[in-house]
């Protein structure tokens, strides 16, 4: 037998069951099909979202070296570049065979963990298998990790996180957005990353559908219609569409394995509260298990990983018992959100305009959060504790204005990109500090514009001063000055 | 396209070789997929399917879909979207007969 | 949706081939997969599955869905990996 535990896939799930499964003593194997470890985290440029357990406010890519190093000084050994194909269940172990360097490779395990994450959902509209037409994954890959774009004009169809997030980080890489087209009648994702996109005037097309892609050799276009009006179909230029219409589990090693599975608009695995599927011995956590995001992997592969050691007797029974409680309180604080249940316009502007008048005695975080997402960072990032949150993960952050120093910490700290200081100690200007990660960076002494919440340009803004910390973490504060009407209504700024 | 400016992503180091692509040469960086770099020269189109003799190029990104199968060095099947870039290689649009 | 709507990538099928598969009666991916070849390509039915199990419950509303029985090797593996291994001892570690 050569492994205790083994887990296939080395995403933020597998590596986080590796990590319990090791240093509770199990020997403990992880396959990867790979190279590097992180499954899908180190294409994510983003700050993530989520508390300081999960490492939120931190780049999706350095968690993936977080826990993977926290997994291999566990004494986990990884095989990478290893493609399972199959999975055979015996009495006493369980059998995975693989393939390594065009080689079938076979191993041993006692418990296994199947961590395989998400596989994405296709679209079949006509036209959708020209080049072309790339899923929201491909484009990620590429573009963040091999900075390659294949092309210059992009549709996004679907708006949820992962839709949004790649069109933003289209837009950082120098792409245009034709359009985000999305069939419910709000963005899907969070109100945060929507905002984001649009302050760049990326339009988000609520309520549309892409009905077909045009194109004789290659993506030329598409065709949109609008749900909810008859005849009101038109055309829009694109070199690429990419499919970000959502994921479903990739769990067909637990189906080969005979694992019992239940269908909810797709098929996912039935496991018990310790993750352990229909077969003694073999579990499943994360995006495999069912799609949710990588703070929840990280809780469901810890409970996989402390379960698993428990049976073989590596971890004692009140321990494993201890940690897999504590695992299912942050899953049900993690789950137990409603975005759509945040603050209204009007409570948002009068907090705008108190933070306005607050500002005149000196710089003043204003936060424009106003959905319940299980986020943090704000909260854990203020020296002066004036930024509270309650319930502690999914309320909305309120900030003390009395006790808040205009240190802007918080600024860099939003994965969200959702704060902003202003400072109004002068009478009829206001200087604005707000986060920044494209290029060009603005240099001090020149003049840009700033814009409205759709990417508009409404006036001319002088830059004073750009900020980087390593803290900051490549997000770097611009400050800049502006007339006082215009304070509440600059949203970024441009060249 | 190749994105040459970034505030947030590390500028790219490894070695830049040659490849040819349908009887064209383009540049390559060594050890990034092969897809990465017919991206990067607007190249889309990988292979012809058997049917309706359709065009397709990558999809999926990650070796699952197999729509980015050509002829590399002569052997065909080879997904580029996950096989690195050797200097020299010879790729060829795969058509399906 | 139009009739030459591709719904198999891989092996090319339409949405129509499937939906006629229905119409003769089948009721499950698996038996879709036997009449029209669709789930029997390079992606051995990891795009298509869901888009069949979808054309299934629309055109029978309450169906209850069989499960699919993806069976190894789930991706292609060439057979030479399979020569090059009986070579070599079982359980080596990778080098």
């Amino acid at each position: 037998m050569e492994y205790d535990v083994l887990i296939i896939g080395a995403g933020p799930a597998g590596l986080t069951a590796a990590f319990e499964a090791s240093s509770a003593g199990a020997r403990t194997g992880l396959l990867d099909e790979n190279e590097h470890p992180g499954g899908q985290l180190p294409k994510q440029i983003h700050k993530f979202f989520g508390s300081k357990r999960h490492m939120a406010g931190m780049r999706g890519y350095e968690i993936a070296g977080k826990l993977a190093s926290k997994a291999f000084e566990a004494g986990v050994s990884f095989l990478p570049k290893s493609r399972v194909f199959n999975i055979t269940n015996h009495s006493s172990y369980k059998e995975v065979a693989y393939i390594y360097n065009n080689k079938v490779k076979v191993i041993r395990t006692k418990q296994l963990i199947i961590a395989t994450g998400a596989r994405e959902n296709p679209l079949a509209v006509p036209g959708w298998t020209l080049p072309g037409v790339v899923t929201i994954g491909a484009l990620q890959t590429m573009m963040n990790i091999y900075q390659v774009l294949p092309g210059n004009r992009f549709i996004i169809v679907g708006s949820g996180n992962a839709g949004l997030v790649v069109a933003h980080q289209i837009l950082l890489a120098g792409g245009q957005i034709a359009a985000v087209v999305e069939a419910q009648n709000q963005p899907g994702g969070f109100a945060v990353h929507a905002a984001k996109i649009a302050r760049l005037g990326a339009p988000v097309l609520t309520n549309h559908i892409v009905t077909s892609i045009k194109g004789s050799q290659k993506v030329q276009g598409v065709t949109i219609a609008h749900l909810n009006s008859q005849n009101n179909t038109f055309t829009m230029d694109a070199d690429i569409v990419a499919l970000a219409v959502g994921f479903h589990p990739a769990y067909e090693l637990a189906q080969i394995a005979g694992v019992k599975s239940i269908f909810n608009n797709h098929f996912m695995p039935c496991h018990n509260q310790n993750m352990e599927t229909s077969i003694e011995g073999i579990y499943c956590a994360g995006d495999s298990a069912c799609v949710e995001e990588a703070s929840i992997a990280m809780e469901e592969g810890r409970i996989a990983g402390a379960a698993s050691a428990a049976k073989l007797g590596c971890l004692n029974k009140t321990e494993a018992h201890v940690k897999i409680a504590q695992a299912h309180q942050y899953l049900n604080k993690l789950r137990g959100y409603n975005k759509l249940n945040g603050a209204a316009s009007s409570e948002q502007a009068a907090i705008e305009s108190k933070t306005l008048t607050a500002a005149v005695a000196g710089s003043k975080a204003l936060i424009r959060c106003s959905e319940k997402i299980p986020c943090n960072p704000c909260v854990s990032s203020c020296p002066a504790k004036a930024i509270s949150m309650k319930p502690d993960i999914t309320g909305l952050p309120q900030v003390d204005l009395a006790k808040c120093n205009g240190c802007k910490t918080c600024i860099a700290a939003c994965p969200g990109q959702a704060i902003i200081a202003i400072d109004a100690r002068d009478a009829n200007s206001c200087k604005i500090t707000i986060p920044y990660e494209r290029y060009p960076v603005p240099k001090p002494g020149e003049t840009w514009y700033g814009t409205d919440i759709h990417g508009n340009k409404i006036c001319k803004v002088q830059i004073l001063k750009t900020a980087s910390r390593m803290s900051f973490d490549k997000t770097i504060l611009v400050t800049f000055n502006t007339a006082r009407e215009f304070a509440l209504k600059i949203y970024d700024i441009t060249t | 396209m190749r994105i040459s400016n970034h505030q947030i992503m590390p500028v790219k180091s490894s070695k830049l070789v040659k490849i040819q692509v349908d009887g064209k040469e383009i540049e390559a960086y060594e050890g990034e997929p092969i897809l990465a770099a017919l991206w990067a020269s607007e190249i889309l189109v990988c292979r012809e399917t058997e049917k309706l003799k359709e065009k397709r190029g990558g999809f999926c990104g990650i070796g699952r879909c197999g729509d980015c199968r050509m002829i590399v060095n002569g052997h065909r099947d080879v997904y580029t979207c996950s096989t690195p870039v050797e200097n020299g290689m010879i790729i060829k649009t795969q058509k399906e007969t | 949706m139009a009739d030459d709507n591709i719904i198999c990538r891989c092996e090319e099928v339409t949405e129509t081939e499937i939906l006629q598969a229905i119409k003769d009666g089948a009721v499950a991916f698996d038996e879709i997969k036997r009449l029209t070849r669709a789930g029997m390509g390079h992606c051995q039915g990891s795009t298509c599955s869901i888009l069949v199990d979808n054309l299934l419950r629309s055109a029978n509303p309450g169906i209850t869905l069989h499960k699919h029985t993806p069976r190894p090797p789930l991706q292609p593996v060439k057979l030479e990996a399979f020569v090059k291994s009986a070579s070599g001892s079982q359980g080596e570690a990778n080098e």
